[in-house]
This record gives structure tokens, C-alpha cells and sequence, in this order.
């Protein structure tokens, strides 16, 4: 199996930050109370330039993350589902299976894991969240720097407790796009790098 | 990536198939082109699985169909669709299943594939239009022959029985794993079994 995490040779423009943090600024007062903020691509197009050709394999939709790991919830494990409406019309709980993120913060040593189910339980995906446990077995870890990553949103997966605000951008595949053949695109592309 | 089709060392005892070809008659009237049964009803259809079985939801269902008319000869992938997971969406993709044949051997490879271009694709398209096929690029990742053993079936990514021109049904029971179970997670759980034979 592939590995749950890659970083892609994806240069920022040096204005990257900026215009994160204003599409963050505008859209936090129109975002769901207990979710991150969104931007829509006809709406900030600028954030989305940055994967020129590569642009298609995206859901319209960019979440707009600029929380600590513990206000956002991820140091439990969890996986995305469509929550933000990244595709548009159909159903919650549809697994958002791969994601590429952009990190706008300074490195601070915190390590996301991703893991797989020793057992066959009928999880919730927001089981964890309230509190309940059930046997995982750890298939990968990475510390996100500074480089964009590739980054399996749909399987479970839980960043290390922290305080640090961890701003960064999350753009999910289009709908149907399974984590193998995300990371066959960008294998394709040369801008992944093998770990 | 892993493959996406594992045959299972597990032995079906007799008359496994005549009884899910049973089945299937009775059932065929009244639910037409998809047959599904459930553990409760059935729970011999699981029981060659032992603890296993425990990964798949209780709904089951037994293909029975000319692959290139309702079955499983146009690219498509699973969808939730048939209710495996209640409460949570059509179009939610069943990821991971498991499927044992029923049919005579007759020499179909199914395939499955990657798209190469970002369109923008539902699993229905194709059955819908049965040309889009041909302006739509994919490459291949995986071919299997599924002869006479359980499989493990990569559900959830395109894929097709390569059956042109095949005019008979074609049977199969088809099980699916538990929403959370990914594919990946599906072969390693079996890989520690033993009973995965490694291609």
C-alpha cells in the first residue's frame, strides 16, 4: 500500500500567506459554527493557482484552517467525510478519501498518524471524538513542514496535541477520486517526492 | 498501492453454490435485477468466512447477470446503493468487498483502473451512456482472471468484467465490508489470517 502522506514540489507565490489570511478574515463570520471556514474556487481563484494543471483533480471547495490541533478537534481520530460540502448536492457522510495540504505555519514538530482498525467495530467516524476507543494499529506517520503534502483524509488519522495555531489550507480530490490514484497523478506529474 | 483482487485459501463446502443459486431463484421474481439477502436470513452464505465475517455488513448480494447488460461489464464502482450502510447516503462508495463465484469457469478478466484525467465522473456514467467510454481515459492498474476461489474485491475504484459479446449470466455473491473498512485495511486484516495468497 502507499504511504499516507507525500510531499509535492509545489512552489508558494510570496504572497500565498496573505491572501490565506484574507480569504480567512472574510469567510470565518460566514462559517458553520463547529467547522473550519471555506472558500469556494469562483470566489478565491487565486488560492487555487498554485496547482496549475493540476487544478482539475479538486473539489471546489478550500477549507480554510488556522486553528490549534485541539480546538479543531483532529488529535482524535477521525476521517473527513463531506462535511463542507465539498461535493456540492450529495451526502454527508461520503469520505473526502485524499486531500492535498498546504502548510502556512512555522514547523513546530507535531506528527499526524494515520491507522487502520485491528478489529472489525462499527465505528461512527465521530466516535472518537465523544470519546469512545477502539484497538488501531499505527500504518504511517509524517511531520508536515513546510512543503505542500499529499494527505489521506480517508482513513483514520489523528495529529499530536498541541497549542500551536497551525494555519494551513485543505483542498479535497474531486468526488470518486480514490488515495491510489491521487498519488499515481502526482507521481505522473514529477512533483511528488517518494519517501 | 496494493493489488486489487486476492484469491483466499478458504475451502466453500458442498453445496454452497447450489444453495446461493437457490436462493437467487426464489428471490429473483420478487427483487429483480439485484438479488440481496442478509446474515440473518442466510447465515450459512458467511459461514465459510468463520470470524471474517465479521468485517462485511450483514447485506449480501448474489450477482446473476449478463455482465454487458445489467452487470458488472460497464466501468463502474460501488456505490452504497443497495443500503449497506443505512442512514448514510447513496453516494457513499463501498470501498472493500469480498466475493466467491458461483459461476463456471469462462476465461473473464475483470480490470480495474485509474482515470487520467480529472473528470468529473459519478458511478453510474457509463452504465447511463454507454459511449462515454470511449471519450473517457483510464489507465489500467490491475487485471484478474477469478476463477474458483473467494476473492478479495477491490469494490471501490473503477473496474469491470472485460465480458464483450458474453450472452450468459454470471454468478456471484458479493459482500461488502463495513463503511470505515478501507481497502488497504481489508488486505492487511486478511494477510494476517494466512488465508490471503499473496500475487
Amino acid at each position: 500500500m502507499y504511504k499516507s502522506c507525500y510531499e509535492v514540489d509545489i512552489k508558494l507565490p510570496d504572497d500565498y500567506v496573505d491572501k490565506a489570511m484574507k480569504a480567512f478574515d472574510e469567510r470565518l463570520p460566514k462559517a458553520y459554527k463547529d467547522r473550519a471556514p471555506d472558500a469556494h474556487i469562483d470566489e478565491y481563484p487565486e488560492l487555487f493557482e498554485i496547482f496549475g494543471d493540476m487544478k482539475g483533480w479538486f473539489a471546489p471547495k478550500v477549507r480554510l484552517l488556522n486553528h490549534t490541533p485541539n480546538e479543531l478537534g483532529t488529535t482524535a481520530p477521525h476521517f473527513d467525510v463531506n462535511e463542507h460540502w465539498q461535493y456540492e448536492d450529495m451526502d454527508r457522510f461520503i469520505k473526502i478519501e485524499a486531500s492535498l495540504n498546504v502548510p502556512l505555519f512555522a514547523p513546530e514538530g507535531v506528527r499526524t498518524f494515520w491507522y487502520q482498525q485491528k478489529n472489525p467495530d462499527v465505528i461512527h467516524p465521530y466516535d472518537f471524538w465523544e470519546g469512545k476507543e477502539y484497538e488501531m494499529r499505527v500504518v504511517d506517520e509524517f511531520e508536515i513542514t513546510n512543503k505542500p503534502v499529499l494527505f489521506r483524509t480517508g482513513i483514520w488519522h489523528a495529529v499530536q496535541k498541541s497549542d500551536s495555531k497551525r494555519t494551513m489550507l485543505s483542498f479535497s480530490a474531486r468526488y470518486g477520486i480514490d488515495w491510489d490514484t491521487f498519488v499515481n497523478c502526482w507521481k505522473d506529474s514529477g512533483l511528488l517526492i517518494e519517501r | 498501492m496494493y493489488k486489487c483482487c486476492y484469491e483466499l485459501d478458504i475451502e466453500l463446502p458442498e453445496g454452497y453454490k447450489e444453495n446461493a443459486l437457490s436462493i437467487w431463484n426464489n428471490l429473483y421474481e420478487k427483487e429483480g435485477v439485484t438479488v440481496k439477502t442478509n446474515r440473518e436470513t442466510h447465515p450459512e452464505l458467511f459461514e465459510p468466512l468463520g470470524e471474517m465475517a465479521d468485517w462485511l455488513v450483514p447485506t449480501c448480494r448474489i450477482l446473476n447477470n449478463v455482465p454487458e447488460t445489467h452487470g458488472t461489464g460497464v466501468m463502474h464502482y460501488a456505490n452504497n446503493n443497495h443500503g449497506y450502510y443505512p442512514g448514510k447516503g447513496e453516494w457513499v462508495k463501498v470501498d472493500a468487498g469480498l466475493n466467491i463465484p458461483l459461476f463456471d469457469l469462462d476465461g473473464i478478466i475483470t480490470r480495474w483502473w485509474d482515470q487520467d484525467e480529472p473528470d468529473d465522473l459519478g458511478p453510474y456514467d457509463f452504465y447511463m451512456d454507454r459511449d462515454k467510454i470511449n471519450h473517457t481515459k483510464f489507465t489500467e492498474v490491475d487485471h484478474f482472471e477469478i476463477t474458483t476461489k473467494p476473492v478479495l474485491f477491490r469494490l471501490g475504484k473503477w473496474h469491470l468484467g472485460d465480458a464483450p459479446g458474453y450472452t450468459k449470466r454470471r454468478a456471484m455473491m458479493s459482500f461488502s465490508c463495513k463503511m470505515t473498512i478501507d481497502w488497504d485495511n481489508w488486505v492487511n486484516a486478511w494477510k494476517k489470517t494466512g488465508k490471503l495468497i499473496e500475487r
